[in-house]
This record gives C-alpha cells, structure tokens and sequence, in this order.
C-alpha cells in the first residue's frame, strides 16, 4: 500500500529506562536497534523538563550509586554522571525536626516514635524473621505482618512511611512478602547510596542514547508505534509513524516499553489469553504528587527532610545543596513528594494536592516565608508513579507476553518471584529480556 | 479550542512547561487560560497521555 519497509534485529517501543537499557545492552552486542518514541523527548518518566529556568523531573530522582541500572551503563560505555548524597537526611516527628546523623538508624528513630524498648524489641524480631526465615504471606499486609508483633500504631507509621516513599503504598494496602522481597531485592540496590544527576536525570538517559547510536542503532523521537504485527502467535514487525506516515518495520523481536495495556492493545487482544488479561486488570498503577518549590534561599539546611504523621507529605527534597544547576545562579529548588492515604480507594485530587501545600506549610518552617510553588505534578493512571503498586495479592506480569518474540520491559512487569519498579527494577527487566533475545538468536 | 480530556489527563504538567504563551497550570487537574492560548499546538505533542487536542477546527481568531 505504498507503505515503506525497514528491517532491524530488535525494535523497542517507548524510551524510558527500560527501553533504552534494553535497546543500549543489545546495540552493544552487536544487535540492529531501532527505538521509537511517540513523545518529542526521550526518557519518560527519567526526563527533565525546563521551565522558567528551573529544572523539573518527570520521574526518577535518586538512583543507586551501585547495581543493576548503574552497571548498565558501566557494560556499555556510556556516562553515569550522578552526585551521591553525603549528607544524612533529617526527620520531622512530632512537629520537630530530628537529625540522627550521629546515630544508629533506624533505631534511634523507632525510639523517637515509641518509649517502650519491650515494643520495638518485639518488633524488630518479627522483621528480622521475614528477612532471614521466610518472606511473609501475599495474602496479608505490611500492618497485618507487623500487627503480629506489635500493635504500637506509630511504630508501624514509621514503616508505612518509609514504604510509602519507596513504593508508593501505605503499610495497610503493602503485600507483607512484596514489602520484604523487594528490600531484599531491586531496592536494595539503594543501600549503596543514593545519588542524582547534576542536571537532571534526562542526561543518563541521554548517555544511553548515545551508545545506541555509536553502535549503529537508531533512536526516533515523535514517532508512534501504531501496531505491531502478529502472524502465528509471533511477532513479526511493527507499523509507526512519524511527521511523514507510516513505515512497517520488520523486526525479530518487539520489545515493548509503552506498559503492558498499551502492548495488549498495539498488538491485538485476541493474542492474549484471559489468565493475561485479567493480571493486566488487576494492576494498580500508583499516584504520588510532585511539587516543586522555588525560592531565593535553600528552604531547608540539609538536601533530604522526612515528614512523619502528616497528611500527606512524606519527604522534602532541598535538592539545589546537591545540584545547584538545576536552578539559574541564585535560585534554590526543591521538590516534594505525597501519595493518597489508599492507592485503591476514590480520592479528589485537587484535595490531595491542597493538602501536600498546606503540608508543606506546617512541615518546612521557610516555606510560607520564601517558598514560591512553581509546578505541581500528579503521576497516576495512564502515566503513573509505579505502573504496578506491589499491593496485597500483588501477582506480577512477566516479560515475556504470549506472543512469541513480543516482551514488555519497565515498571509494568516484575522479576519472576518479585515486585521490580523504579530505576533499578526497570534496568533489571531490561537485563532479563536482552538475555532471553541473546539466547535465542544471534544477531543479523 | 483546546480541550483537554479530562477522563485521561492525569495533571503531570508536562504541557505546563511547554507552552510558550504560559496559558496552562496544573494543580490536580489542567486548567486552560483561553485569553493567553494561541492555538499554536505545541502542548498537544508533549502531552505523556494524548490528551489534549484541538476541536472546533472553524473557530478562527
Ligand atoms: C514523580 C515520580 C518520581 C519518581 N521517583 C523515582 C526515583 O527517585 N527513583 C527511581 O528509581 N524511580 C522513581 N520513579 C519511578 C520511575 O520513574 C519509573 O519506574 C521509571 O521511570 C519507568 O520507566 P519505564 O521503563 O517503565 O518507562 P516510561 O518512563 O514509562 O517510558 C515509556 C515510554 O514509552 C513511550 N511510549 C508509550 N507509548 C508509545 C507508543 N505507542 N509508541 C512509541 N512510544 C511510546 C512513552 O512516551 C514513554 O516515553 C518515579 C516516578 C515518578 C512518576
Ligand atoms: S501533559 Fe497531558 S496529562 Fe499532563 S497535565 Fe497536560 S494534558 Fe494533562
Ligand atoms: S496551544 Fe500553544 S498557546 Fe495554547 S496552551 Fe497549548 S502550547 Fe499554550
């Protein structure tokens, strides 16, 4: 139909960090890449915007200084320019602003929420046990496991709260085994340090880019995929389309990053069995509420606050004492993170939004004198904090789809056995993929 | 006019920094400033969600 063709070993679909970790580690092997992106920028939910001069991430702040995703980089060459936090962060419990740099966490804070030595004794051998016996039940949440040990309510906040900032979900809706698998697995990549790129975490995926196209691959922004082609149960090809029409594109493998209902979708239902479908339904992408905050004076003395019993705020970022160019010369930013009480229950978002300010109000003694709200930014749905939030009864989707040669890389699916979000979990289902493609065939 | 989807956009802002006119402000949902928008389309590409779009092609400034 007048349409052109093009051929290439693997093409991905989407790139955010599961796509380009996916498209770099297999460009690198000597694969012929092709990368496509609907959106006029690359990166996702790893890009940076610009506005007024400040510099805003779309997703992905901190990142493990060590592990997965950092090791991709280091494989293909390409330039993990991150900064790593020195400096402890601080906490704010019971309206005053603790700094526990000189002691032993989290120790010195669970005595700070409870009195009683008896409690937190209590406690931290039932969370010893589920993190060297057995990972605890599925069918049961982070509270109800913590429950068994102790019934101190702000014990366990400390936990929702640290819970609540890494996955997005609160200790009553966390699946106790998700809670403990993940710490002992994709997130604990984050106990080497954490860092943060200078400019703004676009720059790495901006690096990855760059070893894709050294290595001959291509990376196309402003160009959809549109459908991907299906003979036999294989995948075969994919349509896309940029400024100029559409162009199919023959390909041995598919590697989709735009999430697994897109890929459903692109693909065509009728490939997919019901079993499939109905984890796809069960899917509870997460909602968090970015806000950043300008100012002529850093809001706070050191870059990381955690608030504790809020209504909604959990942490404070004062990230120009990390990254000053993420602000022009004399400016200060700073984002701030909230996520709904429940992932599952309707919530207003207006009100969640209005309640993280007045949050920031109450928790930040310099934000109601210099603070200025520059942007607010809500990541849910379709465009998510984590595409699947590892609640109880969390059954993950898998790479591979069942479509042969089709495979789903990022935040949608998880490591066999495990939730996988976030920075290190989308570079570890990348990893798993371009394992599976290099056993199966070789390259040209 | 552009309209926005409101069954799909989520409030990222993404369209806010673009917008060379300063016509968009999210804060839970989007709010569209008709008096400042131009109809240049440039929110449209960037939108994460495909949810904003121009209707009413005849309605001419
Ligand atoms: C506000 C926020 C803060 C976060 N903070 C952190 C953090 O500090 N550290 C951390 O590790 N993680 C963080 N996360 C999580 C992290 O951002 C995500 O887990 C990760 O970026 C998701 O990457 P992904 O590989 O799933 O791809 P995505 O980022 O979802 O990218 C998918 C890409 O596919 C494109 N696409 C979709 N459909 C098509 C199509 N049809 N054709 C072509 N392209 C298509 C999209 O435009 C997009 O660019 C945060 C997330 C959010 C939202
Ligand atoms: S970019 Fe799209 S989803 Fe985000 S606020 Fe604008 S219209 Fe809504
Ligand atoms: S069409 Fe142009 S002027 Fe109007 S809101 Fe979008 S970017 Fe701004």
């Amino acid at each position: 139909m007048g349409q052109k063709q093009e051929k290439y070993d693997v093409v991905v679909l989407g790139s955010g960090i599961g796509g380009l970790c996916t498209a770099a580690l297999l460009a690198n092997k000597g694969y012929k890449i092709l990368v496509t992106e609907k959106l006029p920028i690359i990166g996702g939910r790893c890009a940076t915007l610009k506005y007024k001069g400040f510099k805003i991430p779309t997703g992905v702040l901190g990142v493990p200084m060590a592990g997965t995703f950092k090791s991709i980089f280091e494989e293909v060459g390409a330039e993990f320019n991150v900064t790593p936090m020195t400096v402890p962060p601080k906490h704010r419990i019971d309206n005053e602003i603790i700094d526990m740099s000189k002691s032993n966490q989290p120790d010195a804070i669970l005595s700070r929420f409870c009195g009683d030595e008896k409690e937190i004794e209590a406690l931290k051998k039932g969370i010893n046990r589920a993190q060297t016996w057995n990972f605890p039940s599925n069918e049961i949440s982070l509270k109800d496991y913590l429950n068994q040990y102790t019934r101190d309510e702000k014990l366990i906040e400390y936990y929702s709260n640290l819970s609540d900032r890494i996955l997005s979900t609160r200790a009553h809706e966390i699946s106790a085994r998700e809670y403990f698998q993940s710490f002992a697995g994709s997130i604990k990549d984050f106990q080497s340090g954490v860092g943060f790129a200078p400019e703004g975490s676009m720059a790495l995926m901006k690096a990855l880019k760059k070893v894709i196209e050294e290595k001959g691959g291509k990376v196309l922004t402003q160009c959809r995929a549109k459908k991907i082609l299906v003979k036999e149960g294989i995948a075969e090809g994919v349509v896309i389309e940029d400024k100029k029409g559409e162009t199919t594109v023959r390909t041995s493998a598919v590697v989709s990053n735009a999430g697994p209902k897109k890929t459903v979708a692109l693909a065509g239902k009728e490939y997919f069995d019901k079993g499939y479908l109905r984890e796809l339904k069960n899917m509870v992408p997460s909602l968090q509420i970015w806000v950043s905050t300008i100012s002529d004076r850093p809001l706070f003395d050191v870059p990381l606050l955690y608030t504790y019993e809020t209504r909604r705020l959990v942490s404070f970022v004062s990230i120009s004492h990390v990254c000053p160019k993420l602000a022009p010369a004399g400016k200060y930013i700073h984002y701030s993170i909230s996520s709904p009480v429940s992932q599952t229950a309707p919530r207003n978002l207006r009100n969640e939004v209005n309640m993280h300010i007045q949050d920031l109000k109450d928790s930040v003694p310099d934000f109601n004198k210099y603070g200025q709200v520059l942007h607010v930014g809500c990541y849910w749905g379709e465009w998510p904090t984590l595409a699947n939030a590892p609640i109880v009864g969390f059954n993950g989707i898998p790479q591979k789809t069942p479509i042969e040669n089709l495979y789903n890389v990022g935040d949608g699916v998880a490591k066999k056995g495990g939730w996988a979000g976030g920075s290190p979990g989308c570079a570890l289902s990348a990893r798993i993929v371009v394992e599976d493609i290099e056993n199966r065939f070789e390259p040209g | 006019m552009l309209t926005v989807n409101e069954e799909t956009c989520v409030g990222c802002g993404w369209c806010q920094t673009f917008c060379p006119q300063d016509a968009l402000r999210a804060w839970g949902y989007l709010e569209i400033d008709y008096k400042k928008c131009d109809e240049c389309l440039v929110c449209i590409k960037f939108c994460p969600t495909d949810s904003l779009s121009m209707a009413d092609v005849s309605h001419h400034k």
